[in-house]
């Protein structure tokens, strides 16, 4: 115990000795560690955030996208993208025949202008029917949502999120019945949706959406086309039967390769999927710096072995074996490499703290554990060549050493 | 205590074998004061290394205590020399960023027993004993040679060694100052018992000791 302690101490001795380049030797792998630490932060915040705005929707939720997105079980890159399906009403009314379909929800999402008489603002538009807020489970916190007159009659009224509520109105409740300009027309605030949470990824969050009836809104979308179409099943029972019925409903119209039947698990996969090639890139870019770091310490080392040759002599002398002299070194390296992991790690903590308020990043005790057992095996595997030169050197040129 | 058969250390530079030491036999018994004297370069410090197991012979066998050390694992060398041998050399190798106190504790480190004393008190002790109570806390560089030489002596004693080889141990030295680093070392001779080896090319130091080894071009002469 004595042993280890005192191999410590002389380590930390080294380092005090030669400040600068300890420090500019566990740079490198304190920004390998930061920089692997601090993005699986981010891509594990940003899946948690999307995980959690999924968790919020109304359950036994269908969707179906245009294009093929799933290839198996994986997700095909740009598959939703490429043409497809173009879903419209007549859509909506056929598979709300289905006896296992409560509600079909179609969606036309679109970035839009928002002004009030004396602001502007950016905002979500999604132009569905009535069935939106069931299917979104979308309550409301003040005043009503739109209803199917609404949507017969092409009513200009609007239910808003609460955080774009709260930008574009000082006074909450004074919100409602407010006129409001959305691309020269005008509309009628009816409702302010309930908080459903999550951060504040730009508009993207149900809390600045404009929810408007469809028909209201078709100056902005002309052909009536729907993008997606968000669909209920009647209950748990019989969700696979739901899903078969869109499935038949849909094969009279399209191509079955044209549109896409998603569960909420599937839509999920989706999203790991995608992380999972981000991960894998930036684990790589970590790696890379790691072995950069990694071949630091072993210069370092190898110039410390050197001069630290009479040393070498002086501590075989008295009676230090090939072993001690051995660890001696690799408790150095990895010393060397740990105050380049801890650092590492205390910034990326830092920074995410920073920036917590602004995107959803987390901080993941895992990667923290792995950021301190790599930086370990990374002293280890470049120290362990060094430390074996200077426990191999003999002792009697090492003492002869000057 | 140490015994040295037909002992050859050879070194093949390029083509040529350079024949550092040649047929060396000799015994060195249990609580002697003994000189090797030869002038520069004719093997000593070479012959030194050997009987302090710091390096092995081409040919012929080091004996221990009996033992032939030829067979010896670098775990049990090490282990001799941390507990049987201290080494006293010319440039006096305390390593400079420990202090005094560190250097003499720095055999115990390698030391896997339990001591049947504290070598913290053994080590102030010797410090009081040497005159150094003032530099304990103090850096070898920042010392006197003389003082860094007692310094060495009492690292080479803090294991209670059955042996010290001392390498010109007055080399670096003013003759007044290498005069007491040498009484010292007879002292430790005659009080403690402890058998000891001064390497040297000063006749005057080989006259003080009882018994000296005459050595030149690798061969014993006398
Ligand atoms: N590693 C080595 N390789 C070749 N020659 C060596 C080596 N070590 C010592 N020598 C030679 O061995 C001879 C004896 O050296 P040494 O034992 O130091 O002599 P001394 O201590 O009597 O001055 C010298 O000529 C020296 O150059
Ligand atoms: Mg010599």
């Amino acid at each position: 115990m004595k042993y280890y302690i005192f191999t410590i101490l002389s380590a930390t001795t080294n380092f005090r000795r030669n400040k600068l380049r300890t420090f500019l030797t566990s740079l490198g792998i304190l920004i390998g560690v930061a920089s692997v630490v601090l993005l699986i932060s981010l891509g594990l915040g940003l899946k948690q955030y999307i995980t959690d705005q999924f968790k919020g929707l109304g359950s036994n939720l269908i969707f179906i996208y245009p294009g093929k997105f799933l290839q198996g079980n994986s997700f095909r890159p740009g598959g939703g993208m490429l043409g497809g399906a173009e879903f419209d009403k007549s859509d909506v009314d056929s598979l709300k025949k289905s006896r296992y379909i409560a509600y079909v929800s179609p969606a036309f999402i679109k970035t839009i202008e928002i002004s009030t008489t004396n602001k502007t603002e950016i905002g979500d538009l999604l132009a569905s029917t009535e069935d939106v807020f069931p299917v979104l489970n979308l309550k409301m916190q003040y005043g009503r949502s739109y209803k199917k007159t609404d949507v017969d009659k092409r009513n200009k009224v609007i239910v808003i999120g609460p955080e774009l509520a709260k930008k574009l109105f000082d006074d909450f409740e004074g919100a409602l019945g407010e006129d409001i300009k959305i691309e020269d027309q005008r509309y009628k605030i009816i409702g302010i949706s309930e908080a459903k949470g999550g951060g504040g990824l730009g508009g993207s969050n149900f809390d600045s959406f404009v929810y408007m009836p469809y028909t209201a809104g078709l100056s902005f979308n002309p052909d009536k086309k729907f993008f997606a179409l968000y669909v209920s099943a009647k209950s748990e029972d019989v969700y696979e039967l739901a899903k078969r019925d869109i499935q038949r409903i849909l094969e009279r119209r399209y191509e079955s390769g044209d549109f896409s039947v998603l569960e909420q698990t599937d839509l999920l996969n989706v999203i790991n999927s995608v992380f999972g090639a981000i991960n894998t890139v930036l684990v790589m870019i970590g790696a890379i710096s790691l072995i950069v770091g990694g071949i630091g310490i072993m210069n370092i080392m190898y110039v410390s072995v050197v001069e630290r040759t009479k040393e070498i002599g002086i501590r075989r002398a008295v009676g230090a074996t090939r072993n001690n002299i051995l660890i001696q070194f690799l408790t150095e390296a990895v010393l060397l490499s740990l105050i380049g992991g801890i650092g590492g790690i205390i910034i990326s903590i830092v920074f995410v703290l920073l920036i917590n308020s602004y995107f959803p990043a987390q901080i993941n005790i895992l990667s923290i554990i792995i950021a301190f057992v790599v930086s370990t095996l990374i002293g280890i595997i470049f120290g362990v060549v060094p430390a074996r030169k200077a426990a191999n050197m003999s002792p009697i040129e090492a003492i002869r050493y000057e | 205590m140490i015994k040295l058969q037909d002992v050859y250390k050879e070194y093949t530079i390029g083509d040529s074998l350079l024949e550092i030491l040649q047929n060396i036999n000799l015994e060195i018994k249990k609580g002697e004061f003994i000189s090797i004297i030869g002038p520069s370069g004719s093997g000593k410090s070479t012959l030194m290394y050997m009987m302090g197991l710091l390096d092995i012979p081409t040919k012929g066998k080091v004996l221990m205590n009996d033992v032939d050390t030829s067979k010896l694992s670098d775990e049990k060398l090490s282990r001799l020399r941390n507990e049987k041998i201290g080494f006293v050399f010319q440039q006096f190798n305390l390593i400079n960023k420990f202090t005094v106190l560190e250097n003499i504790l720095l055999p115990t480190l390698y030391n896997p027993h339990t001591l049947d004393y504290d070598p913290q008190i053994k080590a102030i002790t010797l410090l009081k004993r040497f005159g150094l109570d003032h530099r304990t806390h103090s850096y070898p560089n920042k010392i006197s040679g003389g003082e860094q030489q007692r310094a060495a002596i009492a690292r080479a004693l803090i294991l209670e060694p059955e042996i010290i080889f001392a390498d010109e141990p007055t080399g670096n030295l003013d003759t007044k100052t290498g005069e007491t680093i040498l009484s010292l070392l007879e002292d430790l001779n005659k009080k403690e018992k402890i058998t000891i080896v001064i390497v040297t090319h000063e006749a005057h130091i080989a006259e003080k000791t009882k018994r000296s080894i005459s050595i030149q071009d690798g061969k014993i002469i006398k």
